[in-house]
C-alpha cells in the first residue's frame, strides 16, 4: 500500500525526535569528542530534513518515493535495533548517519526538490 | 454620453439600495464577534511565533548543557546555522499571520464604528489595511508550503471605495456596511484558506517546538536552576490531594520523586501539543462561523450570532487555559485546570 503524506512526515519527525531524545546518553557514551561531534551532526542533519519536510508538503507520489520511504523505514528500524541491542557507539553513529541520508532523500523526493 | 452613463448607474444603485434601513445592529454584533475571534487568534499566533524563534536559544542552552554534563570538555554549543535560519523563517511566516489577524481585528472595529456612527469610520482605510495584511500572509504561506493558496485580494477594496462615494444618508450607510462586510468576508475567506493550508505544518511544528522547550526546561530543572515544586503542586491539585509538610524537601532529595516529576513534566508537554492543535482548529472554526455570519448579513440583513458566540466561547476557553498554564502555550510545567 502506498504511504500517505502524513505517514512520511511522521516518519521524518519520529527519526528526529528519537535522535534528539537520545542526545544526552549518546554524548555520554561517545568514546571521543569527535564521536560526540558526529552525534550532534547527525541530529542536525535529521533536524534540517524535518524542517524541510515541515515547509513542504511531502505529497509527491510514485515508485521512487515509495522506495525512498521504505528505505527510510528500514534505516530507522536498523537504528532502533542498534540501540535495543546495545551495539557499539561507532555502529550506532553509522546507522543514524545512514538514516539521516535516507530521510533526506525521502524529503527531497517527496517534496519535489529532487 | 458620460453624464448619461453616470445617471444610469446612479439610478441602478438607487434601485439596488432600495429604502431598507441600514443593518446597524447585526453589523455591530458581527463586528464584536470578529474582533473577539481575531484578537484571540492573533494573541495565540504571536506567542507561537515568538516561541519558535526562541527555539534557537532553547536549543543552544540544552545542547550546551548536555555536552558539558557528559563530556570532559565544556564549550558553548550554538544551533546548526541552517537549522537556526529555517526556524527564523518559519517564525516570520507565523508573525505575518498575526499581522493579518491584527488587520482583520481593525477592519471589524471599523465596521462596528460605521454601524455606530454613520460615515465617520475609516472603513475603506481599514479594508485596505486588512487586504494588505492578508495578502502578505498568503504570499508568505505560499512560499513556505510551495503551494499557491489563493490570488491576492484587490476587487473588494475597489468595490468598497467606488460603491460608497455616491451614496447619501441611510442608504449610504447601508451600502457602506454591506460593502464593508463583503470586503472583510473576502479577506476572511483568503485568510482562512491560508490558515487551513498551514494546519498540517502547524500540527507538526507544535510538537517540535514543545520538544525543544521541554528539553531546555528539563536541563534547567536538572541543573537545579528551576524548581520542580510548581509541577508537583499543580499535579497534586489535579489529583485532589494536599501536599504533605516538607514535600519540597523530599522533592529536592529524592531521585525517584525527581524522575517521576520530570516524567510528569514531559506528559504535560504532550498535553500542551494537543492543546495547541485544538486551538488552531477552533480558530479555523471561528473564521468559518464569521464567514457564515457575513453570508447571513448579505442575504437576510440580519445575523444570528448563536453559532459564532458558541465557537468564540470555546476559543476563549482554550486560550484562557493556555494562559492559565504558564502564560504561554508549550509551557509543559503545569497541566491545564480540570474541565467541568
Amino acid at each position: 500500500m502506498e504511504s500517505s503524506e502524513q505517514e512520511r512526515l511522521a516518519l521524518v519527525q519520529q527519526a528526529f525526535n528519537a535522535a534528539f531524545q537520545r542526545r544526552a546518553a549518546d554524548l555520554k557514551q561517545a568514546a571521543t569528542d569527535e564521536q560526540a561531534e558526529e552525534v550532534l551532526r547527525n541530529i542536525a542533519r535529521l533536524e534540517r530534513a524535518y524542517l524541510a519536510a515541515a515547509e513542504q508538503a511531502l505529497d509527491r507520489t510514485g515508485p521512487q518515493i515509495e522506495a525512498a520511504y521504505q528505505a527510510a523505514r528500514d534505516a530507522k528500524r536498523s537504528v532502533d535495533e542498534a540501540y535495543a541491542s546495545a551495539k557499539s557507539m561507532a555502529e550506532r553513529i553509522a546507522r543514524v548517519g545512514d538514516l539521516a541520508g535516507k530521510i533526506g532523500d525521502l524529503v527531497a523526493k517527496a517534496g519535489g526538490k529532487a | 454620453m458620460v453624464s448619461r452613463l453616470i445617471i444610469a448607474l446612479a439610478g441602478a444603485a438607487a434601485l439596488l439600495g432600495g429604502c431598507a434601513a441600514a443593518p446597524r445592529t447585526p453589523a455591530t454584533t458581527l463586528s464584536q464577534a470578529g474582533i473577539k475571534a481575531s484578537n484571540a487568534f492573533a494573541t495565540d499566533v504571536r506567542t507561537l511565533s515568538t516561541q519558535l524563534a526562541y527555539v534557537n536559544a532553547a536549543d543552544a542552552f540544552s545542547t550546551t548543557y548536555d555536552w558539558c554534563t557528559n563530556r570532559p570538555t565544556c564549550m558553548p554549543r550554538n544551533a546548526d546555522p541552517e537549522v537556526a535560519a529555517k526556524r527564523v523563517k518559519l517564525a516570520d511566516t507565523i508573525a505575518a499571520r498575526a499581522r493579518a489577524l491584527d488587520a482583520l481585528s481593525a477592519a471589524y472595529s471599523a465596521l462596528g464604528q460605521e454601524a455606530a456612527a454613520n460615515g465617520s469610520a475609516d472603513l475603506e482605510g481599514a479594508a485596505r489595511r486588512l487586504v494588505t495584511g492578508v495578502n502578505g500572509y498568503v504570499a508568505s504561506v505560499s512560499e513556505l508550503t510551495g503551494n499557491p493558496i489563493a490570488s491576492a485580494i484587490s476587487a473588494p477594496v475597489g468595490e468598497v471605495v467606488a460603491g460608497i462615494a455616491a451614496e447619501i444618508g441611510e442608504r449610504r450607510q447601508r451600502q457602506r456596511l454591506l460593502a464593508g462586510s463583503r470586503a472583510i468576508a473576502a479577506s476572511v475567506q483568503t485568510l482562512r484558506n491560508g490558515l487551513a493550508a498551514e494546519a498540517a505544518v502547524f500540527d507538526s511544528l507544535s510538537g517540535y517546538i514543545i520538544e525543544h522547550r521541554t528539553a531546555a526546561r528539563l536541563a534547567m530543572v536538572q541543573a537545579g536552576l528551576v524548581s520542580r515544586t510548581p509541577t508537583f503542586t499543580a499535579f497534586a491539585q489535579n489529583m485532589g490531594v494536599t501536599p504533605a509538610p516538607g514535600a519540597e524537601g523530599i522533592i529536592s532529595s529524592s531521585k525517584p520523586v525527581q524522575a517521576a516529576l520530570d516524567a510528569t513534566m514531559k506528559a504535560n508537554a504532550q498535553a500542551d501539543v494537543i492543546a495547541m492543535q485544538q486551538r488552531y482548529r477552533t480558530s479555523l472554526e471561528a473564521l468559518d462561523a464569521l464567514l457564515a455570519g457575513h453570508r447571513e448579513l448579505e442575504q437576510t440583513r440580519s445575523v444570528s450570532l448563536a453559532g459564532i458566540e458558541r465557537i468564540i466561547a470555546r476559543l476563549e476557553n482554550v486560550v484562557d487555559a493556555a494562559n492559565a498554564d504558564d502564560g504561554a502555550p508549550g509551557g509543559g510545567s503545569n497541566p491545564p485546570p480540570p474541565r467541568p
